[in-house]
């Protein structure tokens, strides 16, 4: 498999903060990898590592199977795109103008593509208003196309829909998708809004104190996170020793709820716990998400 | 990466930061500062000229007036303009594409030194301008001693840049850079009228002379022993601050002003060791500089 960016043992320290303790992750071509971290976690850190705004305090990354160490790395940042924290505009500046600023800056002999990626960004008709003027989405929506300037082919999101509105939500996972499966562009794309993101991914990492925890595509995922029945009882313990008889996985949850991996007969189940003083209170269908996934892995305290 | 890609770089940077620069209030701010200053004296002159018919004050002597003041606007100017990169993140889609940080602040000293020289220009053009319509008395130095000194004087004005420069890409906040230029600045201006002032200071207070009225009713002179100026410089004391009045740059346009023409080689050299060593360490620390 092809990797745009590979990390290997990526760490950052401020002063007494560890930032990133030995990061390792990998960004397969094509793809659209979804970063998923508590806040303080390690995302922006990492990713402004990658953009060159910092440097690494040990470990290295591989941009294009460029090294970061090497001089050709910054050749190979022509090659990505990114809007980390707040989408970075002129504020002074029309739409078209900070296009024509990213164009200049980028050494373009025209500003041929400008109208394109307005209409791709859904802007075409901003005219002269300012970007100060902007809403929060039109905002982003600016910044995504800034950084598809140098037609990139990765693209660095962090937190893109962050303080959107649905309608503005909707249309950066609209935009991210088009890039995604139009022009083929690889995004990495960092958020705390896990619906969304699960919308979006076609790969996850999942970052903690700095360390990716998890890594997997979104099949595996899927498969991670499987269908169950909740069952609620009055004791727990007595249903663990009813399903190790029935030799059917499980996981309980507290004094009274468990979850129940496997498709049973619940007659047969309902019987055998009543023999044994056991009454079920309820049951229901669980489906684990990504948010339940990530929370089983990292833990819940603290996570947004 | 070959020093070609770097050129290329800072060319680039440049097109879009000029194409910026001409957009911007407060280039266009910075051009009204000098305007009105060098309108202002222009107008005291002229005025002066009304009230004085018969004293004849050529204005030499306030030909660099402008230069000595322009640390303040160049302050401002570099810290707003600077600051904006860093205040809108723009500076990060530089790094994004690639741009070197080497190719960044060089870019940005060319660009901050092209502004200082068109404001400089512009004091002097009005100036000139002014004496040249009638408007004030005409310049008693040759068209070529004003061509001169304007253009010894740019390399103070240069140096005040960099200086700045070096000052607004280290301190990432707009105001705060703002406000850190203009104190240092101010703090140049004020060191470089000390250092004149005691330098000028003269070894023995001028002997103080009394009239007294004798006995007999006549009026006699009595003249007091010449007292010797605490306020005068000597030895090492005195070597350092005319090192320093050499130095800095400030004081070197208040030189070129007074017609110190012997000096211009020293000022060019110290101007130049002045940009050296402040893009030097400018470039060294924000080279490895985390920025956000």
């Amino acid at each position: 498999m092809d990797y745009v960016l590979k990390t290997n043992s990526l760490c950052k320290r401020y002063r007494r903060f560890q930032a990133l303790d030995g990061l390792t992750m990998k960004v397969p071509k094509g793809a659209i990898y979804g970063f998923v971290g508590k806040n303080g976690a390690g995302k922006t850190t990492l990713i402004r590592l990658l953009c060159g705004l910092q440097y690494p305090t040990g470990g290295d990354f591989e941009l294009y199977g460029v090294k970061n160490t090497e001089k050709a790395i910054y050749r190979a940042r022509r090659r990505m795109g990114a809007v980390v924290e707040t989408p970075s505009i002129y504020p002074d500046m029309t739409a078209e103008d900070n296009l024509k600023q990213q164009y200049r800056f980028l050494g373009a002999p025209d500003f041929n593509g400008i109208r394109e990626l307005l209409k791709l960004v859904g802007l075409e008709n901003t005219g002269k208003k300012t970007a100060k003027h902007f809403s929060l989405g039109m905002k982003q929506r600016l910044g995504i196309a800034m950084a598809l300037c140098g037609n990139p082919d990765f693209l660095i999101l962090d937190e893109p829909i962050n303080g959107l509105d649905p309608q503005g939500i909707i249309e950066i996972r609209e935009l991210i998708l088009k890039l995604n499966r139009e022009q083929e562009i690889t995004v990495l794309i960092s958020s705390h809004i896990l619906d969304e993101l699960s919308r979006l991914a076609t790969h996850y990492g999942f970052i903690d104190s700095g360390r990716i925890v998890r890594e997997m595509s979104a099949g595996e995922l899927e498969d991670a996170c499987r269908k169950c029945v909740r069952m609620t009882v009055t004791d727990t313990g007595v249903l663990a020793r009813v399903l190790d008889d029935m030799g059917v996985e499980y996981k309980i949850l507290s004094d009274t709820a468990a979850d129940v991996y496997a498709k049973l007969p619940f007659s047969r189940l309902a019987i055998a716990l009543s023999e044994k003083n056991c009454e079920v209170i309820s049951m229901e269908e669980h489906d684990e998400n990504l948010e339940s996934f990530y929370v089983n892995l990292v833990g819940g305290a603290g996570s947004d | 990466m070959s020093i070609w890609w770097e050129v290329r770089a800072v060319i680039k940077l440049l097109k879009g930061d000029f194409a910026r620069l001409f957009r911007s209030r407060i280039f266009w701010l910075g051009v009204l500062a000098m305007f009105s200053l060098a309108s202002l004296v222009v107008y005291t002159r002229w005025s002066d000229s009304r009230r004085f018919p018969d004293y004849y004050n050529p204005p030499d002597g306030v030909l660099l007036v402008g230069a000595v003041y322009i640390g303040i606007v160049i302050a401002v100017f570099t810290g707003i303009f600077i600051g904006a990169d860093y205040s809108g993140g723009t500076i990060r889609n530089k790094h994004i594409m690639g741009h070197s940080r080497a190719a960044m602040y060089l870019s940005n000293l060319i660009i901050c030194s092209a502004v200082s020289v068109i404001m400089h220009l512009i004091f002097i053009a009005v100036l000139v301008g002014a004496a040249y319509a009638g408007m004030i008395r005409r310049f008693e130095m040759p068209a070529g001693r004003i061509a001169e000194m304007t253009l010894i004087s740019i390399f103070p004005v240069l140096s005040i840049t960099a200086v700045m420069l070096f000052l607004c890409m280290l301190v990432t906040s707009r105001s705060a850079a703002v406000v850190c230029a203009m104190i240092l600045s101010l703090g140049m201006l004020i060191a470089a009228s000390t250092i004149q002032y005691s330098l000028l200071a003269k070894e023995y207070i001028e002997p103080d002379y009394k009239i007294v009225v004798t006995e007999d009713g006549s009026e006699k002179e009595i003249f007091q022993e010449p007292v010797k100026n605490p306020r005068y410089l000597t030895g090492t004391k005195r070597k350092l601050a005319e090192l320093f009045h050499d130095i800095l740059p400030v004081s070197q346009i208040m030189q070129i002003a007074d017609g110190e023409s012997e000096k211009n080689a020293a000022f060019f050299l110290y101007s130049l060791g002045i940009i050296a060593a402040a893009t030097s360490a400018g470039m060294l620390i924000f080279g490895r500089k985390d920025l956000k």
